[in-house]
């Protein structure tokens, strides 16, 4: 009788801990109202508990979710046709209101670090309890991908309005695949599967996100089994590959790593030879073989896979030629050792800045590195004026959308315009016409113009596109999703 | 003692409001909190408009001059209200502070007590035996065990009994057996540096003139050791003992990041990168009013060692 009570004992942990899943993240979740912050883990955990109206599949389509359909009525205006049969977490029905609720609330709150997503709405129109109007100011390409960010998930008004956000950041309530069951800060994050899914069950009863920042640690978790997902450094992936248990994924990204050159009158890389001259001695393979164990793609533009209206003429190639670096620099006056470049960023790209120093200095450029801790550096960076040549940044855009990408570098209100002091009238008005432009075909032509001039004028001088590694335990059928997103909806344990 | 005791308590508020105002000048002009919304090397971009940041400026009070920002952050903070966080949502400092307080407090109390476990007898031995085998061993702990940093020691332990052994959890926190391998990386450095201190002070104590006194009037070698030489020897080691409490309190950075452990230590270096400016000084005051407490204790306690210690 004790052998069989042990037995069952036995079988019953084992179920149990054959149904939750368990996922190594490597910071913890500021808190659970979507729109209120920018941290990458969070929004890439957030899909678990919150839908939005659209999703990305996992070739970066747009692909209904809460919506069923979405349509251009006249070119400001957009009709949404919503799910029906879509149950919160409490038990009450998703409708229109809902939609209304939270994308107004977006619009209007500018306190709401996310607002930007929907400051072209003017309002909601509620049609029927399963038909919504969005209007907006102005017309929107961009307005289909917005809502596929989890910034733009939807909201319960009823439970919003009943507890007030400072309860809600904290035990929020979605239509999600998982509920939210309980989180310890900076420690775990627990879900439970939601049985009433729209789209069916998930596999696993549990949900364990653990917050692991050291990824040595995270590492010997998932070779241990203790996670079944992590992060992997480029130094960890023998020891993954090798451990048997786990196997390493590769994780296509749109983030580029690149120098934003400073331009304004008096700096030296306010001549464009200057910076065609480092472009050309800048050798963009290196980077990848060097600092990334090869993993990478060269590029002429800023944008990866997964991105809509990736200009691929420009993608998975490069300029390196010194000769021709040198001819210029003596064409705009400078020779051998006459001419100082300033190379700044944060402690973090030290490699990246020493192999760049490298390869001016066999141009006959002398590079004058400036590195700054990190927190130090961003202030640097986004004050006018305080970086003089180049200066180190890697960017990635979470709308996928490489007209999104290029608005940053508008003039004059593009972030990245405003530091590098470019501006470029005829580029910026390609750009704003291409994010008002509904046609698709014209917007790509809107876009592939665009990128000819920044091409030519070189305000920033890309190296390469960074993919990510994953590490995924051999016992888990999952694999990672090009937008980052760890929704573990279609996880399943593996045969 | 107990004029002593309230004089001591009054010094407190002088104390800490020297350290809010070198700490509130330190976070301001290490650079703009919210250049952070923007990013620095790795960014997501159009996530933040530029106006966007100046209304947020007006709200966290940034827009206002220094010194009307400080008299406001004193004012708050005496009613234990050190601001909203801006990383962690808008959710009031203090209470993010104080609910990492127990695992901290769990991974400290840990450490002192593996830090004393093996320093004590360690250190007695040592003297004891001094220059012989017992006192090189020691010597030779005490010299390593200070000399490897934490981060490489844990990294090792993990590898050892946790990947190789399987005997221990990797990370994490909920059960002993998760306290395990931080509170060693963490308790070996302090009882090296411990077990130095006691064998110096023994060592040192048992050639003082009253020590041959006692052996002379024929007290047993434990005796001596013990009552008359253990307990004089002690102060310093009490001394350094309650200096490192707070700092236990205020968490380890290293440890608590190797080891997945969810204290202050990890919230501290999330608010620094994040210029999380109401959550730093948060901790900075707490642990300010931690150390000073712990020295006050020490204080009090070297009366019960030395009883010709008194207090006025």
């Amino acid at each position: 009788m004790r052998r069989l009570l042990i037995l069952v004992i036995a079988v019953l942990a084992w179920s149990a801990n054959a149904q939750t899943l368990t996922i190594a993240i490597s910071e913890g979740i500021p808190g659970f109202d979507p729109t209120q912050t920018t941290r990458t883990v969070a929004n890439d955990v957030y899909p678990n508990i919150f839908d939005g109206l659209l999703a990305l599949d996992r070739e970066g389509q747009i692909v209904p979710s809460l919506a069923l359909s979405w349509e251009v009525v006249n070119e400001k205006d957009w009709h949404l046709t919503l799910r029906q049969g879509v149950k919160w977490h409490d038990g009450e029905t998703f409708d229109a209101e809902d939609v209304k609720f939270t994308l107004e609330r977006l619009a209007t709150n500018q306190d709401l670090i996310r607002h930007v997503l929907m400051t072209e709405l003017e309002s909601v129109e509620v049609v029927n309890p399963y038909e919504v109007v969005l209007h907006m100011a102005n017309p929107d390409p961009l307005l289909p991908v917005n809502l596929t960010m989890p910034a733009t998930a939807m909201l319960p008004a009823h439970y919003f309005e009943a507890v007030g956000v400072d309860k809600f950041t904290q035990a929020p309530i979605g239509t999600g695949p998982y509920k939210f069951t309980e989180y310890r800060p900076d420690d775990r994050l627990v879900l439970t599967v939601n049985e009433d899914y729209w789209a069916g069950k998930a596999a696993f009863s549990e949900l364990v996100f653990r917050v692991i920042t050291e990824s040595t640690t995270s590492v010997s978790e998932l070779i241990t089994g203790g996670v079944a997902v992590s992060d992997i450094g480029p130094n960890d992936l023998d020891r993954v590959e090798s451990s048997g248990v786990a196997h390493v994924t590769t994780q296509a990204t749109n983030r580029v790593v690149h120098w934003t050159l400073n331009v304004s009158e008096g700096q030296a890389t306010a001549d464009k030879r200057v910076r065609e001259a480092l472009d050309l001695a800048i050798d963009n393979q290196v980077f990848i073989d060097v600092l990334e164990n090869g993993y990478g793609t060269p590029t002429r533009v800023r944008t990866g896979p997964g991105d809509n209206f990736m200009p691929t003429k420009y993608y998975g190639t490069y300029n390196y030629d010194p000769d021709r670096a040198r001819e210029l620099l003596a064409e705009a006056g400078y020779g051998p050792g006459e001419l100082t470049i300033t190379i700044m960023g944060a402690s973090s790209v030290s490699d990246r800045a020493e192999l760049t120093a490298a390869m001016l200095e066999a141009v006959g450029i002398v590079p004058d590195i400036q590195l700054f801790e990190s927190s130090v550096w961003s202030s640097k960076y986004w004050t006018p004026g305080e970086f003089t040549n180049m200066a180190g940044v890697g960017s990635s855009n979470s709308a996928m959308d490489y007209g999104s990408t290029l608005s940053d570098l508008q003039c004059p209100e593009g972030a990245h315009s405003q530091r590098s002091h470019w501006c470029n009238e005829e580029f910026s008005d390609l750009v704003r016409a291409a994010n008002r432009e509904l046609d698709t075909a014209k917007r790509a032509e809107l876009l592939d113009a665009a990128t000819e001039i920044l091409v030519d004028e070189l305000p920033q001088i890309y190296l390469y596109n960074s993919v990510g590694f994953i590490g995924v335990s051999n016992k888990l059928d999952w694999s990672p999703r090009p937008d980052g997103s760890l929704l573990m909806f279609d996880a399943r344990p593996a045969n | 003692m107990f004029g002593y005791v309230l004089r001591r308590l009054l010094q407190v508020i002088p104390t800490i409001v020297g350290i809010t105002l070198l700490l509130f000048i330190v976070v301001r002009f290490s650079g703009d909190p919210l250049a952070i919304y923007l990013g620095d090397d790795d960014m997501v971009v159009g996530q933040v408009g530029n106006d966007q940041i100046a209304a947020l400026r007006a709200r966290l009070g940034l827009d206002q001059p220094l010194p009307l920002q400080y008299i406001y952050f004193l004012r708050d903070a005496l009613h234990g209200d050190f601001g909203r966080s801006f990383i962690y949502q808008n959710q009031p400092a203090l209470p993010l502070v104080i609910r990492r307080l127990p695992a901290t407090a769990a991974l400290g109390g840990a450490a002192l007590l593996i830090g004393i476990l093996i320093s004590l007898p360690a250190g007695l031995i040592a003297a004891r035996f001094r220059n012989r085998f017992p006192d090189t061993f020691a010597s030779f702990y005490a010299v390593v065990g200070e000399a490897v940093p934490n981060f490489w020691l844990g990294i090792m332990l993990i590898l050892l009994f946790a990947v190789n052994l399987r005997v221990l959890p990797v990370s994490g926190s909920g059960t002993w057996r998760h306290l395990v391998l931080p509170a060693f990386t963490l308790g070996t450095g302090m009882s090296a540096l411990l077990m130095r201190l006691l064998r110096g002070n023994l060592i040192e104590v048992m050639s003082l003139d009253y020590i041959r006194t006692a052996r002379a009037k024929g007290l047993s070698a434990r005796s001596v050791l013990f009552k008359h030489g253990l307990r004089n020897a002690a102060i310093s080691y009490i001394t350094v003992l309650g200096l490192s409490v707070p700092g236990l309190l205020s968490g380890s950075v290293v440890t608590e990041s190797i080891f997945a452990w969810p204290g202050m230590g990890l919230l501290f270096i999330t608010a620094i990168n994040g210029r999380d400016m109401a959550v730093v000084q948060a901790i900075v005051v707490f642990t300010a009013f931690l150390a000073i407490l712990g020295n006050l204790i020490v204080d009090l306690v070297y009366v019960l060692v030395d009883p010709r210690i008194t207090y006025r």
